[in-house]
This record gives C-alpha cells, sequence and structure tokens, in this order.
C-alpha cells in the first residue's frame, strides 16, 4: 500500500525560523526530515516581517519570569547568530508620562530583578520634553531576518538536508498506528512518524486537519512600516513604553527603522480558534483554514502611517524627521491567555505520542532553543 | 503535575509573631513547593519586640523558596508595612497574606490563582461567616460608601504585577488597600471560603485601622459634618419662632429680650452654616491633597484601524512624508528571491 510514498521520520509544516530550526535538530539526529511550506521558500512571513527586535527581557515588566528567561536565551542568540544580528545602534527605552502602566523607578527596578542593564539618560535628548517621565540607555539588538534565514539554510546544508515540499499545503491526513499519511494539496502523499506544527497564524488549520482541539489564539493582521530616519536617529532605537507603546528601531541590516505602535500596528483582529477576518471575502484564496500571504495580500489594508506619524510626533516633535518608505504585513499569532501579565511564553504542546505531533507557537525569534528541550 | 514556572511572590506582615510565624512559613511553604518552581516570600517586620525575625532568619533556611525579611525601623501598622513588602516583591503575581494567621483551607490560595490567571487582576477571598463586629463595621462601612460591590473582610489576595504597580504608585498615607485597588480600574472578583481559624482580635491596630477605614475611605465624616449643620440650623430657625412666639404670649420679659435672643439664634445658625460650608470645602482639598486618579482605565482597543475596504484606493501617504530616496525594490521582492536562494542552499543544490 505504502509503496510509492516517500516515508520521512519528521515533516515539519511551517518554514519559518522555528520550523527550520527543529528540521536542523531532527536532521542532526539523524532522521530523514521533510519541510512542507505554503510558500515557495522560506520565512516569508511573521519569521521576517515584524520588529525585528531580540527581546532581551525589557518589553514585560510585568512579568518577570518571561523577562529573565528572554534574557537568558539572549546571550545565545545573540551569539550563536553573530552574523545577523544588527549591534550597531543604541536602544533607548522610555517611560511615558501619560497612561503608562509602570512608574520610572518600576522599570528600573524590573530591570534589576530581571538583570538587565538600564543606564538612565537625558530623556530631551530624543523626546519632547514633558513626554516621558524617564529614559533609559539599553542592551538590545535587531536581527536581520534575511541574513538569519541564509545562516541557518546554511546549517540546515552542513545536515542530512531535508526534502522541501513547496509551494504546497496538507490537504487531508490518515492516522495510522505508527505514523500519519498526508494527501496534499497537488496529490502527492507523505508518510511521516512524526509531525511538528510550526505554522504560528496556521497552527489551529493544521491542527484542524489532524482533529485535534484547537488552541486559544487570538489573530492581528499587523502592519511594520518601514521608514527612513534623519541623521538625528541614525544609530538609536526608540521603545516608548508602555501603555501608548511604540517603538521605532533599525530594522536589521536593510537600512530602514521599523516603526510600530500597539494602538495602529494590529489593524484587525479575530478572536476564533481559525483567524477569520473580513478582508477573506475579497481574496479567494485566502479563508479561515488557508491563510494567504498578507504582504502580498492585494486587499491589505491601507496604511496606519497617518496614524503612527501622529502618534510619533506627540513624543519625538519635529525634531527627528521620519520619512515613509513601504509598509509590511503579516498576521501575529498570540495566545488568547496572556493578557494580565503580558507574558509571552513559548508554548509546546504534544498532542500526541505514537504517532508523533506536536505544535509550537513562539512569538520570540530568540527562544528557539525551548525547541532543543523538547525534541 | 508540572510546576507553574511564573514567579510568583508571597507578602505577608508579622508583628511580635514569634511563635506562630514558623509554622505559618514552613506551611505556606509546602503548598507553594507542589505548585510552582520560582517563588519568594517578603517579610514585613513591622518593629517586632520579640524574637520574630530571628525565627524567620532560621525557618527560612528549611524553605523551598527565597525569602527576603524587611526590618521596618519605626512601627507603621498593616498597610504601611504591607507597601513596602509589596514594592520589594519582584513576582509576576503576588500573594498578599497579610497576616500569619491561616485561616483559610490553603487551596484557596490555588483557586485565587487559577481564577487571576482567568482573566482578573485582583483576587480576594473572604470566610462565608464572619463573626459580628466585623458584620457591623462593614455593614456601616458600606452605608457610608458607595462602592460596588460592597466592602468586606478580605485579608488574602492574588494581585497581578500591574495591578500592584499601579496600587503603591497611589502615595496618600492614610492607606486601605481593598479601596485602592478599586482606583487601578483593573478587573477584580472575590471567592469565599469556609473559615477555619479562630478568630484574633488586634487589639490598637484593629481599632486605629478600622478608624482610618471609615474617615478615609467612607463619606462617614463628611456626611456627619452635614447632618450636623442642618440639625443646628433647624434648631436656630426653630430658635427664632420660639423666641418670638415667647415674647408674643408673655408680657414680663426684660426688654430686649426678643432681639438678642433672634441675634443670638440667627448667628449661631450663620455660624452652623459656615462650617458645613468649609467641612464641604475640607472635603474637597483632601481630595486634591490624596490625588487619586482622575480617571481609572479598564484597557484600550483600537478595533479598527484602516477599515480594508479603503485599501482599494492607492496608499494615501503625503508627498512630503515619503523617503526622499525612492524605494528602489519592494521589500517583499528582494526577500522573495533571496530566501529561494537560500532554499536551494538549503537542499544543497547552490553553495554559494
Amino acid at each position: 500500500m505504502t509503496s510509492g510514498i516517500e516515508t520521512y521520520d519528521r515533516l515539519v509544516i511551517g518554514a519559518g525560523f522555528f520550523g527550520l530550526h527543529g528540521a536542523r535538530l531532527f536532521a542532526r539526529a539523524g532522521m530523514r526530515v521533510a519541510i512542507l511550506d505554503a510558500e515557495e521558500a522560506p520565512m516569508l512571513r511573521a519569521s521576517q516581517i515584524n520588529q525585528a527586535r531580540v527581546h532581551n527581557g525589557y518589553h514585560y515588566p510585568r512579568s518577570v519570569s518571561t523577562a529573565r528567561s528572554s534574557a537568558e536565551y539572549y546571550d545565545r542568540f545573540t551569539r550563536d547568530f553573530a552574523s545577523a544580528i544588527n549591534r550597531e545602534f543604541t536602544q533607548v527605552y522610555a517611560v511615558a508620562r501619560a497612561q503608562s502602566l509602570i512608574s520610572a523607578t518600576g522599570f528600573l527596578r524590573f530591570c534589576e530583578w530581571a538583570g538587565i542593564p538600564a543606564v538612565e539618560i537625558e530623556p530631551t535628548t530624543y523626546f519632547d520634553p514633558g513626554t516621558v517621565l524617564a529614559a533609559y540607555k539599553t542592551a538590545e539588538y535587531s536581527f536581520d531576518a534575511g541574513r538569519l534565514r541564509h545562516e541557518m539554510c546554511k546549517r540546515l546544508a552542513a545536515e542530512n538536508a531535508p526534502d522541501w515540499y513547496v509551494p504546497v499545503r496538507m490537504a487531508s491526513v490518515e492516522w495510522e498506528s505508527d505514523a500519519f499519511v498526508l494527501r496534499l494539496t497537488d496529490g502527492r502523499r507523505i508518510r511521516a512518524r512524526g509531525v511538528l506544527n510550526a505554522t504560528y497564524a496556521g497552527i489551529n488549520q493544521v491542527l484542524q486537519l489532524f482533529g485535534v482541539e484547537p488552541l486559544p489564539l487570538k489573530y492581528e493582521l499587523c502592519e511594520v512600516i518601514l521608514v527612513t530616519v534623519a541623521d538625528s536617529l541614525d544609530g538609536v532605537g526608540l521603545t516608548l513604553m508602555d501603555g501608548p507603546y511604540f517603538s521605532c528601531m533599525p530594522w536589521g541590516y536593510s537600512g530602514y527603522h521599523s516603526l510600530t505602535a500597539v494602538s495602529y500596528t494590529p489593524h484587525l483582529t479575530s478572536h476564533d480558534a481559525l483567524p477569520h477576518f473580513e478582508c477573506q471575502r475579497r481574496n479567494p484564496d485566502c479563508n479561515d483554514s488557508a491563510l494567504d500571504n498578507c504582504a502580498l495580500c492585494p486587499q491589505r489594508p491601507a496604511t496606519a502611517w497617518p496614524f503612527m506619524r501622529g502618534l510619533a510626533r506627540r513624543y519625538v516633535g519635529d525634531r527627528h524627521s521620519i520619512a515613509y518608505a513601504q509598509s509590511l504585513y503579516s498576521m501575529k499569532t498570540v495566545l488568547a491567555r496572556a493578557e494580565i501579565d503580558d507574558a509571552r511564553p513559548t508554548m509546546v504542546e504534544e498532542h500526541s505520542t505514537q504517532p508523533w505531533l506536536t505544535s509550537i507557537l513562539s512569538g520570540k525569534i530568540g527562544t528557539i532553543y525551548d525547541l532543543e528541550e523538547v525534541l | 503535575m508540572t510546576k507553574d514556572p511564573k514567579v510568583v511572590s508571597i507578602v505577608v506582615r508579622v508583628h511580635n509573631d514569634e511563635r506562630r510565624v514558623a509554622s505559618f512559613l514552613r506551611t505556606i511553604d509546602a503548598y507553594f513547593a507542589e505548585r510552582f518552581a520560582n517563588y519568594e516570600f517578603v517579610v514585613a517586620d513591622d518593629q517586632s519586640t520579640d524574637r520574630t525575625a530571628d525565627v524567620v532568619a532560621e525557618v527560612a533556611t528549611e524553605l523551598h523558596g527565597s525569602l527576603t525579611l524587611l526590618r521596618l525601623a519605626n512601627r507603621h501598622g498593616r498597610e504601611l508595612s504591607m507597601v513596602a513588602a509589596l514594592e520589594r516583591a519582584m513576582g509576576d503575581f503576588l500573594f498578599e497574606l497579610e497576616d500569619v494567621q491561616i485561616d483559610y483551607p490553603l487551596d484557596v490560595l490555588g483557586r485565587m490563582y487559577d481564577t487571576a490567571l482567568s482573566g482578573y487582576d485582583i483576587v480576594g477571598a473572604t470566610p462565608k461567616r464572619l463573626p459580628i463586629r466585623l458584620r457591623v463595621f462593614y455593614w456601616l462601612c458600606n452605608r457610608l460608601s458607595r462602592y460596588e460591590p460592597g466592602l468586606t473582610y478580605e485579608h488574602i489576595r492574588v494581585v497581578s504585577r500591574r495591578a500592584v504597580d499601579a496600587m503603591v504608585q497611589l502615595r496618600e498615607r492614610v492607606r486601605y488597600r481593598e479601596v485602592l485597588y478599586r482606583y487601578t480600574g483593573y478587573r477584580q472578583t472575590r471567592l469565599t471560603y469556609e473559615g477555619t481559624g479562630r478568630w484574633r482580635f488586634a487589639g490598637r491596630d484593629s481599632l486605629s485601622f478600622a478608624l482610618d477605614v471609615l474617615l478615609s475611605f467612607t463619606d462617614a465624616g463628611v456626611r456627619t459634618a452635614h447632618a450636623l449643620s442642618v440639625l443646628f440650623l433647624i434648631g436656630a430657625g426653630g430658635g427664632v419662632i420660639w423666641t418670638i412666639v415667647r415674647s408674643l404670649l408673655s408680657d414680663s420679659l426684660p426688654p430686649w429680650w426678643m432681639d438678642i435672643g433672634i441675634m443670638l439664634a440667627l448667628g449661631f445658625g450663620g455660624v452652623y452654616l459656615l462650617l458645613g460650608i468649609i467641612g464641604e470645602y475640607l472635603a474637597r482639598i483632601l481630595a486634591e491633597v490624596r490625588s487619586r486618579p482622575l480617571y481609572t482605565l479598564d484597557k484600550t482597543q483600537s478595533l479598527v484601524v484602516t477599515p480594508t475596504e479603503s485599501a482599494r484606493e492607492p496608499l494615501d501617504v503625503p508627498a512630503e512624508d515619503r523617503a526622499i530616496e525612492p524605494v528602489a525594490e519592494p521589500m517583499m521582492a528582494v526577500q522573495r528571491r533571496q530566501a529561494l536562494r537560500d532554499r536551494q542552499i538549503a537542499e544543497g543544490r547552490d553553495s554559494s
């Protein structure tokens, strides 16, 4: 029956950064690995379209546990992928005067607990007087997704190179006693003894095909604006905490800064188990069981630049000129239950051991090491 | 059961508790060691005169969690000691146990924590049955205030980091956390449990605390002042009428009696009225001094930023906002090309 079907020890669904890392770990363990992705090439969605921040913990003043685990991985990640890390800039964190959930002293105390450096600087160097309570020079870098992908692919090639099934999706699956038999949308079939579901926004869509209970997720259609900055902000990243949060920081080595803000970066939100958005009605290739690439979608929302520009102007005034270059869109996915303390744990869920099926969801690129503990 | 990886803090105030504190720490520690991988005790010693601090230091070495002991230099009372400890605690969630007396079944701590994780920033717990003096006290408090839900005895509580940060930012001197947490605007709820312990009356502490709550967190003072000034004003008005009636009915009164009587009654009436007005202004000044937040936000949601319908029109970025150097090639096109090359590298087809 199974003759003519390729058999693999592990199938990785989703060629994002976590998927590639997982594939590499499997290959290194001597397993025969395949990678499946809806895109033709790796890391073209959320792995690439984000702030490009290597989190060192500063973002989680209400979750020391998240901050500490970020900081722990941070050193390892920046060493491990040194060629893809942009260190050549000063990262400034500031605490907003109005509606901030944290006080200036609270932020310093938190940094001390989490064991991450923060040196107070004169806020008016970067911000309009009276808009922020305090500003701190911190140690945090930015990664270049393109270089990260290049590095990861080189490492994959050094192992027993996996087979690629792209651009294709899985259509259905049969559970056998020791393996899954997947039928793909192009009619091919694969047999896999284990499956790693690293599809991020597609995680529940894949689980649905496997007939597994969906995870409690929330989806946000996000826009990252790439901007060019004046010389005064060249080599500087600004991050404003904590309620009316916005950030303008170097985007890897692209020469652009990314501009994002809590209130305007997510354009639309879906609280359903599967990502359900109104714009899907106008794109026949996108629905709640198969997402298209938002960055290339003709139905993507118009840019929120006018709002973001306004928000940035409120804090930095006209002292730093910021100019619009282009917008990138992707689907951000977070666990629905992390609202109170903003914790962003990496979620690893083993749905089945025989045959093996595990899902991984993480919002931070630096936490790939969580995979090693599990696999 | 795998242990919860979040950092949680157990915050407690002690005062002359040398006989109770050891068993308290051991009992709570045993419970938390089972559930949590990372937890700490923060103990505020409110100037005990006995061996409390020594006992804490001795027991600390046996515990599974870490322990920080704060020794206050003066006696500050329950609320301020708790602030000192809360500001020191670093957990993502904080258990305010307030007192070393365990009059609750331990599993209520777990229930409170689970409730907090399900979406509440502040979860209190209160015994199902309260002694009569507490019932009377809280009934009075609720008659004199308009908190919803009403106040009650709540000496254990689980609070999120952000709620604690917001609460300690309220710098008023006379404090009562149960009410201050309401000014943070975060979601809260209350559980009930079967009380197990005996009630300990904490003497001076409890009395001064009760007075603080009544004067600073209910309208008791202002309402009493208003009631009294109205009462005296009515009395003064009655005095005027009585003087007139009396002098009309009787002709044996000395001369000027009526005039003096009216003058006195009106004068006092005016003074009472004035005191009422001054009282009202004082209440307002007090409100200014305490500087409680002007408003409390639950959360802000930008539900729709740009309707996707508008995507059909060209992106509306004014020319002067655009980068001076034109974008040579859209980022996605560049990335796609590079990604295809990277895939070939990964497949071993390209060694560049």
